[in-house]
């Protein structure tokens, strides 16, 4: 099975087809699709803000991530289930050019520096209790997140001006 | 900030260079040309409600015998359940005019301001706000 | 009265629309119209993680190193950018169409619920944001039904498009 197929398989589902048919549902999914960027994009938009020294200099990093992480989850898992939903939605009109796989493929690059980032600071007691300022690496994750975030963002919003249906 | 708009304006750019040929919800400009009005008469093959834009395909005879399948762009689910206009409203067969602005790419698709059935009935539809529905005609010979 | 309010409202969108720099703005390349999207939502995110992170505060939660009052003084200069962003963006997307936006039931409600949420912003969050606040449930209660108005707008702007005519 292709990636074609898979989305086809998703458009010809119940759920798919629900969503795609649906008054409310739809309209609903994609605006809070995009109104919970405010917590996930924005939210790490801050934070390597943070790392970049732009914003809250004085704020260690490992305190702010603490005190940030629980609403940067809820953000992203709303934007991301939006997301999926959105896929079983529109189906394989998302393939019909390279925008979307695009999309999918800047979110798995800035998927990994975050892990990288957690795996290497995640339990460093400088960040989490100290003022240190970010080390160098650090400052590096906070530029790939700002940008690789950024063009998803970007991406997702060309989607409708490339979505190939004729 | 500084970079987030950096990063935007070069993407903008990267699009710019590319043309720009396939459907997109709220952008008429992209596919449309609002300097071609177009009305045509055929029979409903096909009708997909779907959001974020729905389409209606039926086929055109033209004068050389041949059926022609077009493809119109209209509206989401909810604002044409708005206008009365639902699955049983266009059954496959129906007869129907629908007027439009047609597609850039010169293919056979459209944008669709209203649809007429057989038994007079109109249905003023279109999804995209930036669609020339409310201006002025324009002016083509 | 109403009626003839309702026409002058019409007339207003219609000469807007026919106006010399609608025309321009309709008639600009797409890049244009794509580059204003993307301005609108850069303003939309700046306007609501930085409110946010100020209603949340004030909750008694997020940020809580800072006071809401710093966070809120922060949170300005942000907020002030992406207005700036989102009103530009926004009038580029609908003056060349303004006829068509007018009798929309989404933009028609954007229209109330946008000055409603700037009053609020600038008539309260500073002021719910000080220390001295006394009532501070009366404080909460208002930071939440801020966020959720910003929300309310963004609601009705995505609205606009599945309502469209």
């Amino acid at each position: 099975m292709n990636l074609h197929d898979l989305f086809q398989a998703m458009y010809e589902s119940c759920l798919g087809t629900a969503l795609a048919e649906s008054l409310y549902v739809y309209p609903l999914v994609e605006g809070i699709h995009l109104l919970s960027l405010a917590f996930s994009f924005g939210l790490i938009v801050l934070v390597d803000f943070r790392l970049l020294g732009i914003a809250l200099p004085s704020l260690p990093v490992g305190e702010m991530l603490k005190q940030l992480r629980p609403w940067m989850i809820g953000g992203f898992t709303a934007t991301f289930v939006t997301g999926i939903l959105l896929m079983f939605a529109l189906g394989p009109k998302l393939l019909a050019t390279f925008i979307f796989p695009l999309k999918l493929l800047v979110i798995l690059l800035a998927a990994l520096n975050a892990i990288w980032f957690e795996w290497k600071f995640g339990r460093d007691q400088d960040y989490l209790t100290g003022r240190k300022d970010p080390v160098v690496s650090a400052k590096i994750a906070g530029a790939i997140s700002l940008a690789s975030w950024s063009t998803v963002v970007v991406l997702g919003r060309l989607i409708p001006y490339f979505d190939g249906s004729f | 900030m500084p970079y987030n708009k950096l990063l935007q304006l070069a993407l903008v750019g990267i699009v710019s260079s590319f043309s720009i040929n396939s459907s997109a919800h709220h952008a008429f400009s992209a596919e449309f040309d609002a300097n071609q009005p177009i009305e045509l008469k055929g029979v409903v093959s096909k009708l997909e409600l779907v959001n974020p834009h729905s389409w209606l395909y039926f086929d055109v005879s033209t004068e050389n015998g041949e059926k022609a399948t077009w493809g119109f762009e209209f509206g989401s689910p909810f604002s044409l359940k708005q206008k009365g206009l639902t699955k049983s409203t266009l059954p496959i067969g129906t007869e129907v005019t629908v007027k439009g602005y047609r597609a850039k790419n010169g293919l056979n698709f459209g944008y669709a301001v209203s649809v007429t059935l057989a038994d007079g009935k109109s249905f003023v539809t279109g999804g995209a706000p930036d669609a020339p529905a409310a201006q002025p005609a324009p002016s083509t010979p | 009265m109403a009626v003839s309010d309702r026409m002058t409202t019409i007339d207003l969108f219609k000469a807007v629309q026919g106006s010399d720099i609608a025309i321009a703005f309709g008639n600009a390349p797409l890049v244009f119209g794509i580059a204003a999207q993307l301005f609108h939502i850069s303003g939309i995110v700046l306007i609501l993680t930085p409110t946010l992170l100020v209603a949340l505060r004030i909750a008694g939660t997020g940020l809580v190193d800072y006071s809401a009052a710093q966070l809120e003084r922060k949170s300005r200069v942000y907020v002030a950018t992406g207005l700036l962003f989102v009103v530009f963006s926004g009038l580029f997307m609908l003056i060349p169409s303004a006829t068509l936006y007018q009798p929309n039931p989404a933009f028609q409600l954007k229209l109330i619920l946008l000055p409603v949420a700037l009053a609020f912003h600038y008539g309260f969050l500073a002021r719910i944001a000080k220390e001295e606040f006394s009532q501070k449930w009366l404080a909460k209660i208002i930071a939440l039904f801020m966020a959720l108005l910003w929300f309310a707008v963004g609601m009705a702007g995505r609205a606009i498009g599945f309502l469209a005519a």
